[in-house]
């Protein structure tokens, strides 16, 4: 018959086989790019964005002429009639500067320079060291808008292609 | 057939009319019917919360851990094992008051544990560094469900809870990129980084199971299987508590943990 030592010691050898290493294979549902969508007042129907550009409070250019520059969202998931915008990692405010005719607005309509500044939470969840970290926006705000009238649809950025987060009225 | 009948049918009548034709009884005492001074009395008695003996003793689970994990990594052994050691540091103790002979024991745990973790691969993208340093303490009652089969008054097969509370300071330097804002990850544009640090609290609770086996005089080994329910941080400003003293990575609001111990038993009366 086998003493208390040696069962204990049976017991925990077994169970010390159930360590393991891990690979990265998480994926963030959480993105820190913004959709926004384009209406007129009134009216539900998105529109087209018909900007010349659209820049960043930086300066740089992230949408020109029917093509976004820079966005982590592919093209798989991008919404149709909608713009991705990619905040600031390194502050809690970012501001976009829209230049040209404004969606849905004639043709011969005088261009525009329309700003638009969001205001947000940055909380970092470390992952893994395999997988890095990821970073969540939380309560997002619009502190300015040039527009008519501003909506947020969604506070927290889940990563979906159905999701649209910000709403902007003219 | 007929004879068969009757007696059945005189058997259910006598079952039916019995407690009809039964004399009263005298009322007599019982305890269930005692004052309920008394009851409590005759229950403390019972229980007897004289302490019995206490058991001091340690985690080792870590230094366990390390040496197992250390095949499964992706560099060699000794590698595994100096990374292990290196960026995780952890030690724990353990002590229980055993009273009603052998039957419950109170427990209190204290611990420290120091994590470091980091990515940092080439590629610059999500690479962090993050580190993790605190204190934690768990209280809880176990219950031996095997006190009347141990009969030596010396091993146990435990049942219980414990309650844990951690306190601890995170802290994390990230890099990020956003060629928008200009952070390119370049030399003329490069990254950014940032450290972010928070001194943060966290409560959780555990269901746990156990076994206290005398292996030599007062030396005892053990293990313990703790089911912890994932509680809340206090505040979280800018990071999420990714490692807990106590607790350990927080992944799920259930985490299934397991520690071995070593205990040495100090009797508190020499009557079992």
């Amino acid at each position: 018959m086998m003493k208390p030592i040696g069962k204990v010691f049976s017991l925990i050898i077994s169970l010390l086989g159930l360590f393991a290493c891990e690979d990265c294979i998480f994926s963030s549902r959480y993105s820190n790019e913004p959709i926004v969508r384009f209406y007129r007042k009134g009216s539900m129907r998105a529109l087209a964005p018909s900007f010349d550009s659209v820049q960043t409070g930086k300066g740089i250019t992230i949408y020109r002429s029917g093509r976004i520059l820079y966005s982590s969202i592919t093209s798989e998931t991008t919404l149709p009639n909608s713009l991705a915008l990619p905040l600031d990692p390194s502050r809690d405010t970012s501001a976009f500067i829209f230049f040209g005719r404004r969606p849905g607005a004639p043709a011969n309509s005088l261009p525009q320079r329309d700003t638009l500044i969001l205001r947000y939470r940055r909380i970092l969840n470390f992952i893994s060291p395999d997988c890095g970290y990821e970073q969540r926006i939380e309560n997002l705000q619009i502190l300015k808008n040039t527009y008519d009238s501003a909506q947020i649809a969604a506070r927290n950025f889940i990563l979906r292609s159905d999701t649209v987060h910000i709403r902007l009225f003219w | 057939m007929k004879l068969r009948n009757s007696i059945i049918i005189l058997a259910l009548f006598t079952c039916l009319t019995t407690p009809l034709q039964a004399q009263p009884q005298p009322l007599l005492p019982d305890t269930l019917r005692l004052p309920l001074g008394q009851q409590l009395r005759a229950w403390a008695r019972d229980i007897s919360f004289q302490p019995y003996a206490l058991r001091l003793g340690t985690d080792l689970s870590y230094w366990l851990n390390g040496a197992v994990s250390a095949p499964f990594g992706r560099r060699s052994i000794g590698e595994n094992l100096k990374s292990f050691y290196a960026n995780t540091l952890r030690f724990e103790l353990t002590a229980d008051l055993a009273f009603n002979r052998n039957k419950h024991f109170i427990v209190a745990d204290w611990g420290y544990a120091s994590t470091k973790r980091e990515r940092n691969a080439e590629d610059n993208l999500r690479n962090i560094s993050y580190h993790n340093t605190g204190t934690y303490w768990r209280v809880g009652w176990d219950y031996n469900v095997l006190h009347k089969t141990f009969t030596d008054r010396q091993s146990a097969l435990l049942l219980g809870f414990r309650y844990g509370r951690a306190n601890f300071e995170q802290q994390a330097t990230y890099i990020a990129i956003s060629t928008p804002w200009g952070f390119g990850g370049t030399p003329a544009s490069p990254a950014f980084s940032e450290t972010i640090s928070e001194q943060l609290s966290y409560r959780w609770w555990e269901m746990v199971t156990g076994l206290r086996v005398a292996v030599w005089r007062e030396l005892y080994l053990g293990y313990t299987f703790r089911i912890k329910l994932a509680g809340k941080a206090n505040e979280v400003n800018r990071m999420l508590p990714n490692e807990i003293p106590g607790f350990g990575t927080v992944r799920s609001n259930m985490k299934l943990s397991f520690s071995y111990h070593l205990y040495y038993r100090i009797p508190l009366t020499k009557r079992l």
